[in-house]
């Protein structure tokens, strides 16, 4: 009995050594913890694990701290309660972080999750992964900025599974991609799927022709394989018939692995007709050389 | 914070690719044997901590600053380690511990995420409160900061009592990861 108490002390001392570290403790809990340390050299030398030096914003609070922004994929999956609702207040108002998050190639939102602030208690462990996976994120560059900086006026869609469809919109004169979910009615009429031709061995370029319907608003196309680490970062820029840029997309290749999937178009008019180049690349890294697929869509 | 786009010195030309396989290269060294999906995420909180270093001031020696950074990257996570290896020393616990464990990157051990949430928390909803808490960020004791203010010790001390009691009770009902602590005897 002796024991299990005294391990419930040394259980509630390690448990509080951040708290008391961030001057959060109570006035009893602080003297408690205090006490505790003088005479409990292994909690003692837990508590001197917070001596200099320090992470550069262990005392600073005025950014999210990177260890939060670096592990991103699993931040939105998993941060609940309170610490949720002030990261997302925070992101909304902080240009820096959402910089810092797209510089990493991120889209700088966390979404209000009722489920998931309201909730009380540890999160379970999910284990296996789930929908979003685990990202192990990627370093980008400063060029993120000019990619995602485009003129826009295609949405496109990467599609995971069939009723699971995030939605990447660039604004027309915006300077960050943002996400939403699309209406169910869109994952539920999802086109077939036409595989884009791949490029030839030797070439970095391939031609695929489409025939669309007057009206057709949406095309669903497979990408090929591109063999890269599930970690690289993906660019695809989207050149219309016109020669102008409709939509620009960054993604972590293993978010577009899952099905490699894109719905092209936009629920506000039907596609135009024309010649569409899909220019793929891994714009900070050289596992991928740049590689160019042609879409014409005809009548 | 601030909603304005960061400032210069960005535009200098930063080869990130290099920066990042250094920063790798940098943790890696100074840890010794890791997992290589835990070095990509270290690496990647080195690269955000020297891309903030940078945002303020332009680089003079590049490598320099990555190995500045990437050692105090390295020595983060290796007390890090020690810190959970003391709180899950202990098997029972650990096998309760582990079974509903908050993840990793939110764990409770970690000074500069509660002192973030704290700071938003204050910014949002008590003014006073966040700017004690900056003052003792600045100066680093209570006496230094009672001084600074102008009013007396206790008084401060008061304050953040009541600043902190308020951050408390808010976390208390909706504790995310920090519920080991602020479920009293937990």
């Amino acid at each position: 009995m002796a024991d299990r108490r005294s391990r419930d002390v040394h259980a509630w001392f390690r448990a509080r050594l951040a708290a008391h570290d961030a001057e959060l403790l109570d006035d009893e809990d602080a003297r408690r913890f205090e006490a505790h340390a003088q005479e409990c050299a292994e909690c003692g030398s837990a508590m001197s694990t917070f001596a200099e030096p320090r992470a550069a914003d262990a005392h600073t609070g005025e950014h999210i701290p990177a260890r939060l922004l670096a592990r991103w994929p699993e931040t939105r999956r998993t941060l609940r309660g309170l610490p949720r609702r002030l990261v997302r207040e925070h992101l909304r108002q902080c240009a820096e972080c959402r910089a810092d998050l797209v510089a990493i190639g991120h889209d700088a939102v966390l979404e209000a999750d009722p489920a998931l602030e309201e909730a009380t208690g540890h999160p379970r462990v999910v284990r296996g992964g789930d929908i979003g996976g685990t990202l192990k994120p990627w370093i980008a560059g400063g060029a993120v900025g000019a990619v995602l900086a485009t003129a826009a006026t295609l949405i496109v869609v990467t599609v995971w599974a069939p009723r699971s469809v995030d939605m990447v919109s660039v604004p027309p004169s915006g300077t960050a991609a943002t996400m939403a979910r699309p209406s169910p009615f869109v994952a539920d009429v999802l086109p077939p799927v036409i595989a884009l031709r791949e490029p030839l061995r030797g070439t970095a370029v391939s031609e695929t022709t489409l025939r669309i319907q007057p009206g057709t608003r949406y095309v669903h196309v497979l990408l090929p394989e591109l063999f890269v680490s599930d970690t690289a970062t993906v660019s695809i820029h989207i050149v219309g018939p016109l020669g102008d840029e409709q939509a620009a997309v960054l993604r972590r290749y293993e978010e577009l692995s899952r099905r490699r999937t894109l719905l092209l178009g936009s629920p506000d008019r039907p596609l135009e007709a024309g010649h569409y180049r899909i220019a793929i690349a891994t714009p900070f890294s050289t596992e991928l050389p740049a590689m160019e697929m042609g879409l014409t869509l005809a009548r | 914070m601030g909603d304005s786009p960061p400032t210069a010195p960005q535009d200098i030309s930063i080869d990130w690719v290099h920066v990042r396989a250094l920063m790798r290269e940098r943790i890696g060294a100074q840890l010794g044997t890791c997992d290589p999906g835990v070095l990509d995420d270290l690496t990647q909180e080195g690269v955000i901590q020297f891309l903030r270093l940078t945002r303020r001031e332009t680089p003079r020696n590049l490598g320099g600053v990555v190995t500045v950074v990437a050692k105090t990257v390295a020595i983060d996570e290796i007390r890090r380690r020690q810190r959970q290896r003391l709180r899950f020393a202990d098997w029972e616990q650990s096998q309760a511990e582990i079974d509903h464990a908050s993840s990793p990157l939110t764990d409770a051990a970690d000074t500069e995420t509660l002192w973030f949430l704290m700071m938003e928390y204050f910014r949002g909803r008590k003014a006073p409160c966040a700017e004690l808490a900056r003052c003792y960020a600045e100066h680093g004791n209570w006496r230094s900061v009672a001084d600074a203010v102008g009013r007396g010790y206790e008084a401060v001390r008061q304050q953040w009592a009541r600043c902190t009691k308020a951050f408390r009770d808010d976390l208390r009902r909706h504790p995310g990861p920090f519920q080991d602590w602020t479920d009293g005897d937990g």
